[in-house]
């Protein structure tokens, strides 16, 4: 048997069943990582613990949908907690159809563990159509484009969007998506109304916005599910993301292995070099 | 009359967008409130005109038993569900708050359809997502070239340092991945952001100046 074709020529389906079992298993193995905060992570901590007795509120915009709930809702959860801790007000929204359950579903998790109030501590201000013109809307007059909480409160009468005119008068804005609406966030809101802009991405879209970080446009940006593992590093509360930086972790290395191996196979194998693609 | 009144509308709309960015004039920015209520408004009617095309397109697949009907009547009987349980609304009607839940805590219907079916099947959808690039990963990266094994190398590391085994392995893991993101990636993606950029100011002028005129179809 050639082993040399053997490992370059691996059934799809022997791949399939290699990476499932080694995610599934990393589940059980008693193996803590250290998990340390990157400096972006490290920056929307410190946003949110600068507002801590200030009143301002930070809004957190829930831009994505069940299929990327995986990655961006532990982020959320995380920040959160931080925001409960440090007592600063959060005004939930959404700008995608599918995100005002998964934005309920979050908040009303964190909220029952942190004893917080809708109404007091927390608003979901729910769904409004049109991305970019309701930011726009939002930072020429919020009222206008809320002008009432998703069970039908007004804003104007609610604590933590009482004294909210405009986006500006928020403390940080965080849009977590996985979607091209970070974009929009950046460039209709923060750059038209310069309010300090936080990102919570998918792992997928986090390697776009490095030039903007390095300029200070975002301040701030979790990346990933590794991104949400270190957040609940900072505020001490390990949850799923902690427990899930196992499986990826594992399912990371096997992925490289297989290309390590198909790559020194190739590499040293005349006939395949040849072999056009 | 038919191309000349759309093409004065893109060209007063535009300049209109263009100005209102640099006038801080209190009338300038009422003008734009203005503009961007009405556009909230219109984004709405899409939306019903999206579901609508989407609709009728399926529709038409059922009538004429095109290859995947099948598909297709599925996708309209869950359309239909999915309406009528959002316009029951817990029990309430379409024009009430939405009601997420009976007093009792079960779930009404529209609730227990996002969390039990539309919940699990996008994210299952993503999931199987891992097992593709797993697979395509081992078949298809190989360091056929110079650039090719520098990016191959790029994304080896960064695979590794991004995650918390990374660290385990050796400490300058996640530094050079750090520093891979934030200079050479920052750099390229910088010089992207910019031609993009470019490009959108281009195409921006020619519509606003009518000289792109693809928008307005027809013959």
């Amino acid at each position: 048997m050639n082993v040399r074709r053997l490992l370059t020529g691996i059934d799809r389906r022997v791949i399939y069943l290699a990476l499932l079992f080694v995610i599934v298993g990393a589940f059980y193995v008693p193996l803590d990582l250290p998990i340390r905060p990157a400096k972006n992570a490290l920056a929307v901590h410190e946003r949110i613990q600068a507002l801590k007795g200030t009143g301002r509120p930070i809004l957190l915009s829930f831009d994505f949908d069940p299929g990327s709930e995986a990655e961006l809702a532990p982020q959320a959860r995380a920040v959160l907690h931080d925001a409960f801790d440090a007592k600063v007000p959060v005004v939930a929204m959404t700008l995608l159809q599918n995100g005002q359950d998964v934005a309920r579903g979050v908040l009303n998790d964190v909220a029952a563990a942190r004893g917080a109030v809708e109404g007091k501590d927390y608003v979901l201000l729910g769904y409004k159509p049109g991305t970019t013109t309701v930011i726009l809307s939002m930072g020429q007059d919020f009222r206008d484009a809320f002008s009432a909480d998703v069970n039908g409160r007004p804003t104007a009468e609610l604590a933590p969007t009482r004294d909210v005119r405009k986006l500006a008068d928020f403390g940080y804005v965080m849009s977590f998506t996985s979607t091209g609406a970070w974009e929009s966030w950046m460039i209709f809101g923060h750059e038209r109304y310069r309010f300090p802009l936080g990102l919570g991405l998918t792992g997928v879209l986090a390697p776009d916005t490095f030039p903007f970080i390095a300029t200070g446009q975002i301040q701030g940006m979790l990346a990933g599910l590794g991104g949400a593992a270190e957040y609940e590093a900072i505020v001490s509360r390990p949850d799923a993301a902690t427990r899930g930086m196992r499986p990826q972790s594992a399912g990371h290395l096997l992925i490289a292995l297989f290309v390590i191996v198909a790559n020194a196979v190739y590499l040293t194998d005349p006939a395949l070099r040849a072999k056009k693609r | 009359m038919k191309r000349t009144v759309p093409l004065i509308v893109a060209f007063t709309a535009g300049l209109f967008g263009c100005l209102v960015q640099y006038v801080p004039h209190a009338a300038a920015q009422d003008a734009l409130s203005a503009a961007v209520t009405w556009d909230r408004i219109i984004a709405a009617f899409a939306a019903f005109l999206g579901i609508g095309s989407l609709v009728f397109a399926h529709v038409r697949r059922v009538e004429r038993r095109q290859a995947g009907w099948g598909y297709s009547a599925v996708l309209l009987f869950g359309f239909a569900l999915m309406v009528v349980a959002g316009l029951y609304n817990g029990g309430t009607g379409p024009f009430a708050a939405e009601v997420n839940a009976y007093p009792d805590g079960t779930p009404t219907p529209m609730t227990w359809l996002f969390r039990y079916v539309l919940k699990p099947a996008s994210a299952t959808m993503f999931s199987i997502l891992a097992f593709f690039m797993a697979s395509a990963a081992y078949r298809t990266f190989r360091a056929r070239t110079v650039s090719a094994a520098l990016l191959l190398t790029a994304a080896l590391i960064v695979m590794i340092g991004r995650v918390p085994v990374g660290a385990w392995i050796s400490p300058a893991l996640p530094e050079l991945t750090q520093w891979l993101m934030d200079v050479p990636n920052a750099a390229v993606k910088r010089a992207i952001f910019l031609g993009t950029g470019l490009g959108v100011i281009a195409t921006s002028l020619r519509i606003v100046f009518g000289v792109e005129r693809a928008y307005l179809g027809g013959d």
